[in-house]
């Protein structure tokens, strides 16, 4: 018989399944005939055997109580009560178009285009009264130096000013990485608040600080800055009690990007 | 594995958004859902708390389940993911408070086993205590197939298809489960002859 030959830690796998209903025909026959031959096998077989029977006689399924009946229908009523309730940015426009043109299919269409419009004319100025900063990212693979700063001559005491920008920025971004890589948040919001903030702030200030910096370090901090901004962004936004999962994505996008270890090597950077 | 009469039909009628269908589902599974919390949490108040937002969940999500027959893994998934949040949120304290077991004495009778009497322990309603506390101490893996294909009597395919692995993995995980609990009822009661 082959099932005698077989190793035991697959036997008994299959003493397991046998317990659970899990075993065809074929490997039960096969499992019992080695069992029989097998005292370290029939030892494991009892032991399952016992154990299934202190689940039976032990182990008994609980009900569910109350409060949960209570707790869910008072969540699906605020819920229907919140999709009832009309956006109020949308409530402002229907406002704005009752009075303009009374049909309602004219007003969803007035609605659109008024939204398109004000994107059009925001992207307009933006493009036009903002110099967006290159990727630095994607020059840097192409092999181009373009990323790098203007050399500005700047003197003295406002260099030392933007070296002191530069290491705030370095400091705070340590912070917040290291308690986004610790903390628990669920348990103080409060703290979330106040890291929340100091994110906010570091994703107002990532591009001009990044833009600051000169020399060899230029590429490491604009390549760090494009890195972290979704996650920075992701973090400020996040409400900590609800989005337990995206607080160990980003937790683990820290880990893993090892943006602690970058900042450091930036603020080793600026100290040669 | 159904548990209700026309499930397919019951679920259909829930995506298409029938509250009473998604009553019916939930009067049927919010049981085992909540068995399976409490055992992978061994806190009652924790449980009742993931429940509630698993059938949430499950209610503003139904629509996107596209085939009515994985309701059931649909659902377990669910309540795995919220179970593993959760436990996660507490981070190094595991799901079961040790703390308790400090007050209670457990502990001190888990360190010495001699001390114990399976008659006494029933008569006071610890024997279901130290098997929780003992299912507590297997890694996560290991202690959602053990609870799935073990105390819910699922089949092994869908425990797979809840965990996200292959049913080999499921088998070995049960596996080492079982041994796990095993040798340490055994050190405890003689469970094992």
């Amino acid at each position: 018989m082959v099932a005698i030959y077989m190793k035991c830690e697959a036997i008994r796998e299959n003493i397991s399944a046998y317990f659970d209903g899990q075993l065809d025909r074929q490997h039960v026959d096969a499992m019992l005939h080695h069992v029989g031959a097998c005292n370290s096998c029939q030892r494991i077989f009892d032991g399952f055997k016992s154990l299934q029977e202190f689940i039976s006689a032990e182990i008994h399924p609980l009900q569910a109580p109350a409060c949960v009946d209570d707790l869910l229908a008072s969540r699906i009523a605020n819920e229907k009560q919140q999709a009832v309730q009309p956006k109020r940015w949308l409530s402002v426009f229907d406002k704005i178009f009752d009075v303009l043109i009374p049909s309602s299919k004219w007003a969803v269409a007035g609605q659109l285009a008024t939204v398109f419009i004000v994107s059009l004319s925001l992207g307009l100025f933006i493009a036009r009264h903002i110099n967006k900063p290159q990727n630095p990212v994607a020059i840097h693979e192409k092999g181009e130096s373009k990323t790098a700063s203007p050399t500005v001559s700047l003197p003295p005491e406002t260099e030392s000013r933007l070296e002191q920008d530069v290491n705030d920025f370095l400091e705070n971004t340590t912070l917040v990485m290291l308690n986004l890589k610790n903390t628990d948040y669920s348990g103080d919001p409060r703290m979330l608040e106040e890291e929340q903030k100091l994110a906010r702030k570091l994703l107002s200030e990532s591009r001009l600080v990044s833009e600051k910096v000169t020399g060899s370090r230029s590429t490491y901090m604009k390549n760090l800055v494009d890195e972290m901004e979704p996650v920075l962004l992701e973090f400020a936004n996040l409400d900590a009690q609800r989005d337990s999962q995206t607080v160990d994505v980003l937790r683990q996008q820290v880990q893993k990007n090892d943006y602690l270890q970058k900042v450091n090597l930036i603020r080793l950077m600026s100290q040669e | 594995m159904k548990i209700i009469d026309n499930e397919e039909l019951i679920v259909a009628q829930a995506i298409e958004g029938d509250e009473k269908a998604f009553t019916s589902l939930y009067a049927a599974y919010k049981n085992p859902v909540y068995n399976f919390i409490y055992r992978m949490s061994g806190n009652e108040h924790d449980a009742a708390d993931i429940v509630q937002e698993v059938f949430f969940k499950v209610y503003k999500k139904i629509k996107t389940l596209k085939n009515p027959r994985f309701f059931s893994t649909w659902l377990f998934s669910i309540a795995k993911n919220e179970a593993v949040s959760q436990a996660r949120r507490k981070k190094n304290k595991t799901y079961y408070s040790l703390e308790d077991d400090e007050n209670n004495g457990v502990m001190r009778q888990l360190e010495n086993p001699e001390a114990l009497h399976p008659d006494k322990m029933a008569l006071h309603g610890e024997l279901e205590k130290h098997f929780q506390h003992i299912l507590s101490q297997i890694p996560e893996n290991y202690r959602t197939a053990f609870i799935l294909g073990v105390l819910e009597e699922k089949p092994y395919e869908q425990v797979a298809q809840i965990m996200g692995c292959t049913v080999g993995n499921v088998k070995s995980r049960v596996f080492r489960a079982r041994a796990h609990i095993t040798q340490k009822l055994a050190k405890l009661y003689a469970v094992q002859t």
